[in-house]
C-alpha cells in the first residue's frame, strides 16, 4: 500500500497551494471549460502539473478500508440484510399504516402496510417522502431559548416550576395549540393535563380543514359524524368539488377502492362512471368521465339542482339558466337513480356545510347509506372558531402561557387573526416542532420534536383502526414527543414515550394476554378491535340554500399543495421537485386561471400579478390552466416560506397572507398586473416530442374493438438481433391507465428506492429532472374544457432497444430476462442512448447532483443501489436490486422458482390504485400475463 | 467472550479481541478482499452453489496473515461465470480447503450444475445494480 498514492486523492487542495487551483476544484465546471480554447486548457494543465508534480501516480492503489463488526452482535440483525418494522404516519388527523425498511439500524424506505385499512399496502407521495424529513439537515438539533442555544435541562428547570399548579393555578391563562389529535395515548395525556388545569383550553388547528364537513353532518343529522365511502361498490360517483382521489382524502384507500371498480379486464367487464363539479383541475377531475367546470361558489347551485331532481329539495320557482342547468342535473340524476344503492354523492371540504348536508340527504334518498356510505362518530372537532377565540384572547393579553405542539400557526393561521402579533402579547410561548419555523422564531422556547420515524406513539386511521407508531432509530437530535413533554411538565404517571404508549394499551387488554398482544400489534401494525362502530343516523330536514350571486371580481380558492401539503414539507426536496399532477409545476405555486379569464385580463403564463383580498395582497405568477373554471383563480397553499431550511426558503409565494377567516376556502379577490415576469419550471413541456403514446377509447368502443391499443406503426430494429425469451423468466410490467390517478406516489417511491437526486428549479427548467418514472399528462378536446389523461412513463425495457444499439462503450445491454441493463461504471456520457430513446426516459447526470449532501441525507440512501456521479446515464431498471435479491433468496431456499408477486418494484408496491403490476410474462398464470392480454 | 476466555486467554495476539470485548468498540479489521462499490457481490449465492472458499481466497487456512491471491478482476469473475463447472463442488465440501476431487473436477461440476440448476448470471445486472 503506497502511502503517497492514498494522500494524493484525498487532499488535492492540500497538495496544491495555488488558490486558482483550489478555486477550480470547488467549481463544477471551471470558467475556461465554457470557452475551451487551447490557451486556457494549457493553463489548467500547467497548474495541475505544477501542483502535483505528477510523481505519486505510479503506485496509486486503493485506500485502506476497515471492516467494523458490532462488538456485541445481535441475533436478528445481519449486516446487509434489511429489517422491516411496522409503524404509522399521522397526517391531518388520519394515520397511514406503514412498513418501513431499515438498513443497519436506520430507516431507508417506506411502504404501505397491507394489513392496514387505510392503505392496503400502498401509500401516498407524502408518506414516501417523509423519510427525507427525518434526515433533514435543517432539523432542530437542540432546545432554543430566545434564539440562544439551550438544553432540555434548562428548559425543565424553568418549566417545571412554571407549570406547577401553585404557579399556574387552574390554568386560566394557559392554552395549548396543536394539530389535529387522533392519538389515543396523547388523548389520555391531554385529559390528564386538562384535569390538572381545569380552566386551560386545548385548541386544534390545521390549515387544511374539515370544519365544513363536520358542520354539514351536524346540519344533516344533528351530530358530528364521519362518512366513509365504499367506492368499490359504487357504479356512479358524483363529486361536488371533492378531490377524493387526491388531496381531499387523507388516506389512499379511496384510490384503491375506486380503481377496483374502474378496471376493465375484458369486454365483459363494466366500469364505474365519475361526475365531478369543480373549479381547479384536480386528479379526480382528470379521472372523471364528465367534468363540469364551475366556480367553487357555483357548486352549491349544482348540488341544489341535483337535490331537486332527486326529491331531496322541493322544486324551485325560479332558477337561473334553468335550461342548461336543468338538463345537466337531470342527466346526472337519471344516472344516479339507475344506480340506487350503488352510487355515491360526495362533497368536498371547501364546500359549505349546506352542500355536505345535501350530499348526505341525497345518499339517503338513493338508498346508498349502509351500502356505499356508512357513518361513524367523528373524533374531530371544529377548529377555526376555536382558533379565532384563542387569537382574540391572546391579542387581548389574557393568555400568559401558550404551548404550541407541532404546527406553524404564525405562517398558516388566517391572516386576519394576526397570530404572530398576538403571540408577542403572550408572556411565555413554547413551541415544539421537528424543524424551526416561522412560529419558532417568535416563541420564547423552541423544543426539538422527535420525528414520527424516531418516536413512540400511536395514531388512528379515519375508520378508527389504531396502530402503534414505533421508532426505527433513536431520536437523532434528542427530540421528544408532545406526549413526553406534557408528561414531564404535568407529572403524568409515565414519563418516557415508550411507557406512555405501552402502558396505555397494556391497560386495555387482560393482563394475561397483554404482553403477547403488545408484540402482535407491533408486528402486525394494527391493533385489532379498535375500529369505530358504525352508526345509523336518521337524516333531518334539508337545509336552505341561497342561490349563488354573481361574483364581485374573481373568485379566489385555496387548495393544499400536492407537493408540500400545507407547507410542512417545504424543505423536502423530493416533494418540491415532484411535479404537480396537472400543471407539472415544480418548486413553485402559481395563480391558475382559465384560458378565457387570461384572455379577458390580458395575462400570459409567467406574468407576475398581485392578488388582493380586502387590503392584503401577495404576488403570484400566472399559469394558464386548460379546463379551469372561468372567473376564478386557484392557488396552492404552503409556499413562500421564510424559515424552513435550505431547500424550501423563499420557494413560491405565500398564499396564507391573503387567506382570512371570511374567505377560508374561497372568496372574491382582485388582481393587478405588475408587468414583471416570473420564471416557472414545469416538467411536462419537454417530453411529449410531438408524440402521444396514449390511446383512449370509450367502453362501447372497447367492447367492439378490444385490441384498439395494440396497433403500432413501423418496425423496431436492433443491431443485436432478437433474443430468445421463451425460457426462464421474462420480466414485464403492465400499467393500467384506467386505474392510474396521477398521484405521483410512484415517482417519489422510485426516488426513495433508487437514490435519485433532486436537481433544483433551474435544472428542471432545462428539462434535467431525474425522475425514472414520470407521469405525463395529456389533454384532449377544446382548450377551455379538455379531458385529461395521465400516463406513467418509465423505461419500457424495449426488446429491440434503440439505446443499446448506439452505446459506444457497451454500458447498456439486454439481459436474458428481458431487462435493459445499465452498467453505470462503463458509461462515459455520450448521451447517444438518450437521444435514441423514443420515450425520453433516460436521465443523465449533467452535474454532480449529490455534491454537498450532508451526512444525515446520505443516511437516506438505499445501499442496494449505486449512487450515480456526474456524467453517468441512469434509468428505470424495474428495481433490478429487488429482482436480484429475490432471485438469490430463491436460490438459497433450494433453488425454487420465484413466485408471482414476490418481486414488486417500488412503484408497483406503492401505487394506491394498484395500477402497476410486475411479473413474469412467460408464466401464463401470473397477474402481469393476464393483464397484458 | 465465549471461546477466548478459555482458549489462549493470555496470548498477546488476542489482545484486540479482549480489548473489544471490554470496551465495546469493534476490532478495526483491515479489508483485504475488496471490490468496488458499484459491484454487488453476494457470498451466500456462491457458497450455496458450491464454490469453495479456496477458489477465490486461496489457502487461507495456511496463511499467517491473509493476503489476496486471486486478481478478483471482472474478467476473472466472468470467466468463471461463463464456465463454472471446474469450480463447483458438493456444498458440504466448500469449507474443506484441501479437498481433492475424485476424478475430473469439471465432470463433477457439470453434474452438480445440472442437478442443482446452477446458472450464474452473465449479464450486467447480475452484479451491477
Amino acid at each position: 500500500m503506497n502511502q503517497t498514492g492514498k494522500q494524493y486523492w484525498r487532499s488535492l487542495e492540500q497538495l496544491s497551494n495555488t488558490p486558482q487551483f483550489s478555486e477550480w476544484l470547488h467549481r463544477e465546471f471551471p470558467e475556461s471549460a465554457a470557452v475551451l480554447d487551447s490557451s486556457s486548457r494549457r493553463t489548467m494543465l500547467k497548474l495541475m502539473a505544477a501542483s502535483f508534480g505528477l510523481a505519486g501516480l505510479t503506485a496509486c492503489s486503493r485506500p485502506v478500508e476497515k471492516i467494523l463488526p458490532a462488538a456485541k452482535g445481535s441475533e436478528e440483525y445481519t449486516p446487509g440484510k434489511p429489517v422491516f418494522y411496522s409503524t404509522v404516519m399521522p397526517l391531518n388527523g388520519a394515520a397511514t399504516g406503514l412498513i418501513v425498511e431499515t438498513h443497519e439500524g436506520r430507516p431507508t424506505k417506506i411502504e404501505g402496510n397491507p394489513e392496514h385499512s387505510s392503505s392496503g399496502g400502498a401509500c401516498s407521495a407524502f408518506a414516501q417522502a417523509s423519510i427525507l424529513d427525518l434526515y433533514d439537515p435543517d432539523r432542530a438539533r437542540f432546545v432554543t431559548h430566545e434564539t440562544r442555544q439551550s438544553s432540555w435541562d434548562e428548559f425543565f428547570a424553568f418549566a417545571k416550576p412554571h407549570f406547577d399548579p401553585t404557579q399556574m393555578g387552574a390554568g386560566e391563562g394557559l392554552r395549548f395549540l396543536s394539530q389535529t389529535v387522533n392519538s389515543p395515548s396523547l388523548d389520555a395525556v391531554r385529559e390528564h393535563v386538562l384535569r390538572r388545569y381545569p380552566k386551560a383550553r386545548w385548541v386544534e388547528y390545521e390549515p387544511v380543514s374539515r370544519d365544513e364537513e363536520l358542520a354539514g353532518s351536524e346540519l344533516a343529522f344533528g351530530r358530528r359524524l364521519q362518512a366513509h365511502y365504499r367506492f368499490d361498490r359504487a357504479d356512479v360517483v358524483v363529486s361536488l368539488d371533492a378531490d377524493f382521489l387526491g388531496l381531499d382524502s387523507p388516506e389512499v384507500r379511496y384510490s384503491r377502492d375506486f380503481s377496483r371498480r374502474r378496471r376493465v379486464a375484458s369486454e365483459k367487464d363494466s366500469m364505474n362512471r365519475l361526475y365531478i363539479a369543480e373549479s381547479q383541475y384536480s386528479v379526480t377531475g382528470a379521472m372523471a368521465d364528465h367534468r363540469f367546470r364551475m366556480r367553487a361558489a357555483e357548486v352549491p347551485d349544482f348540488a341544489a339542482d341535483l337535490a331537486r331532481e332527486l326529491g331531496v329539495l322541493p322544486p324551485a320557482l325560479t332558477v337561473l339558466n334553468a335550461n342548461s342547468r336543468g338538463k345537466r342535473a337531470a342527466a346526472v340524476a337519471r344516472d344516479l337513480k339507475r344506480s340506487r344503492e350503488r352510487s355515491i354523492v360526495i362533497a368536498g371540504p371547501r364546500q359549505p356545510a349546506e352542500v355536505h348536508a345535501l350530499a348526505h340527504l341525497m345518499n339517503y334518498a338513493l338508498g346508498n347509506v349502509g351500502r356505499t356510505v356508512v357513518y361513524t362518530e367523528s373524533p374531530f372537532v371544529p377548529q377555526l372558531t376555536a382558533l379565532k377565540e384563542l387569537a382574540e384572547e391572546m391579542a387581548a393579553g389574557k393568555i400568559s402561557t401558550l404551548v404550541i405542539l407541532g404546527g406553524n400557526p404564525v405562517y398558516d393561521a388566517p391572516a386576519d387573526l394576526e397570530f404572530g402579533a398576538a403571540m408577542k402579547k403572550v408572556a411565555v410561548t413554547i413551541h415544539l416542532s421537528v424543524s424551526q419555523n416561522e412560529t419558532s422564531a417568535l416563541a420564547k422556547w423552541h423544543l426539538p420534536e422527535a420525528h414520527y420515524l424516531e418516536a413512540w406513539g400511536d395514531a388512528r386511521a379515519l375508520d378508527g383502526t389504531a396502530s402503534i407508531q414505533q421508532p426505527m432509530i433513536r431520536p437523532l437530535y434528542g427530540g421528544k414527543t408532545a406526549a413526553e413533554v406534557l408528561a414531564a411538565l404535568t407529572g403524568y404517571k409515565d414519563q418516557r414515550a415508550y411507557d406512555i404508549v405501552r402502558n396505555y394499551w397494556m391497560a386495555k387488554w387482560p393482563a394475561r394476554d397483554a404482553e403477547s398482544m403488545w408484540r402482535r400489534c407491533l408486528h402486525d401494525g394494527v391493533i385489532p378491535g379498535t375500529q369505530y362502530p358504525l352508526v345509523e343516523p336518521k337524516p333531518g330536514k334539508a337545509p336552505e340554500l341561497r342561490p349563488s350571486e354573481a361574483p364581485a371580481g374573481l373568485e379566489l380558492a385555496f387548495y393544499p399543495s400536492a407537493s408540500v401539503w400545507d407547507g410542512r414539507f417545504a424543505n423536502n426536496g423530493w416533494l418540491q421537485e415532484t411535479p404537480e399532477p396537472m400543471t407539472k409545476l415544480t418548486w413553485d405555486n402559481a395563480a391558475l386561471v382559465s384560458p378565457a379569464t387570461a384572455r379577458e385580463f390580458g395575462l400570459a403564463t409567467g406574468d407576475l400579478i398581485n392578488i388582493e383580498v380586502q387590503g392584503r395582497q401577495v404576488p403570484m405568477p400566472v399559469w394558464i390552466q386548460p379546463g379551469h373554471a372561468d372567473g376564478a383563480i386557484s392557488v396552492a397553499l404552503g409556499y413562500g416560506r421564510t424559515r424552513c431550511g435550505r431547500v424550501g426558503d423563499n420557494v413560491g409565494h405565500n398564499a396564507y397572507r391573503i387567506r382570512t377567516t371570511a374567505n377560508f376556502h374561497f372568496g372574491s379577490a382582485s388582481i393587478q398586473k405588475t408587468g414583471r415576469k416570473y420564471r416557472l419550471a414545469s416538467a411536462q413541456e419537454h417530453f411529449a416530442e410531438g408524440r402521444a403514446p396514449v390511446r383512449e377509447a370509450t367502453l362501447e368502443e372497447y367492447r367492439k374493438e378490444p385490441h384498439f391499443a395494440a396497433e403500432h406503426k413501423g418496425e423496431a430494429f436492433s443491431i443485436f438481433g432478437d433474443f430468445d425469451y421463451s425460457k426462464g423468466y421474462q420480466w414485464g410490467m403492465v400499467i393500467d391507465l384506467n386505474a392510474c390517478i396521477g398521484c405521483n406516489a410512484c415517482t417519489v417511491a422510485c426516488q426513495a428506492e433508487n437514490n435519485i437526486p433532486i436537481v433544483g428549479k433551474d435544472q428542471v427548467a432545462r428539462g434535467r429532472e431525474m425522475h425514472w418514472i414520470r407521469l405525463d399528462r395529456y389533454y384532449t378536446g377544446p382548450e377551455d374544457d379538455p379531458q385529461a389523461v395521465t400516463q406513467p412513463m418509465n423505461c419500457q425495457q424495449c426488446e429491440r432497444a434503440p439505446c443499446e444499439s448506439v452505446c459506444p462503450v457497451g454500458a447498456t445491454s439486454h439481459s436474458p430476462e428481458g431487462l435493459n441493463d445499465m452498467a453505470y461504471n462503463r458509461c462515459v456520457g455520450t448521451r447517444y442512448c438518450a437521444n435514441n430513446c423514443p420515450f425520453k426516459v433516460r436521465r443523465f447526470n449533467f452535474l454532480n447532483y449529490h455534491k454537498g449532501l450532508t451526512e444525515t441525507e446520505k443516511m437516506a440512501f438505499n445501499p442496494d443501489v449505486t449512487v450515480r456521479m456526474r456524467g453517468v446515464m441512469e434509468k428505470c431498471t424495474y428495481c433490478v436490486q429487488r429482482i436480484e435479491e429475490k432471485r438469490i433468496q430463491a436460490k438459497l431456499e433450494g433453488r425454487r422458482p420465484i413466485r408471482d408477486g414476490e418481486i414488486t418494484p417500488a412503484c408497483a408496491q406503492t401505487c394506491p390504485a394498484e395500477a402497476i403490476v410486475f411479473g413474469n410474462i412467460n408464466d401464463p398464470n401470473s397477474r402481469v400475463a393476464k393483464r397484458k392480454n | 467472550m465465549n471461546c477466548h476466555k478459555m482458549v489462549k486467554p493470555d496470548s498477546p495476539l488476542l489482545q484486540p479481541v479482549r480489548e473489544s470485548y471490554a470496551s465495546g468498540r469493534p476490532i478495526p479489521w483491515v479489508r483485504v478482499h475488496s471490490l468496488p462499490d458499484y459491484v454487488y457481490f453476494n457470498h451466500a449465492a456462491h457458497v450455496n452453489a458450491g464454490v469453495s472458499c479456496v477458489t477465490c481466497h486461496g489457502r487461507v487456512d495456511q496463511m499467517v496473515q491473509v493476503r489476496q491471491v486471486e486478481p478478483l478482476t471482472m474478467k476473472w469473475c466472468v470467466d468463471c461465470h461463463r464456465d463454472p463447472a471446474p469450480h463447483i463442488r458438493p456444498r458440504e465440501l466448500v469449507t474443506k480447503l484441501d479437498w481433492q476431487p475424485d476424478g475430473d473436477p469439471a465432470e463433477i461440476g457439470r453434474r452438480l450444475m445440472a442437478e442443482n440448476n446452477i446458472h450464474p448470471p452473465e449479464n450486467c445486472s447480475g452484479c451491477h445494480r
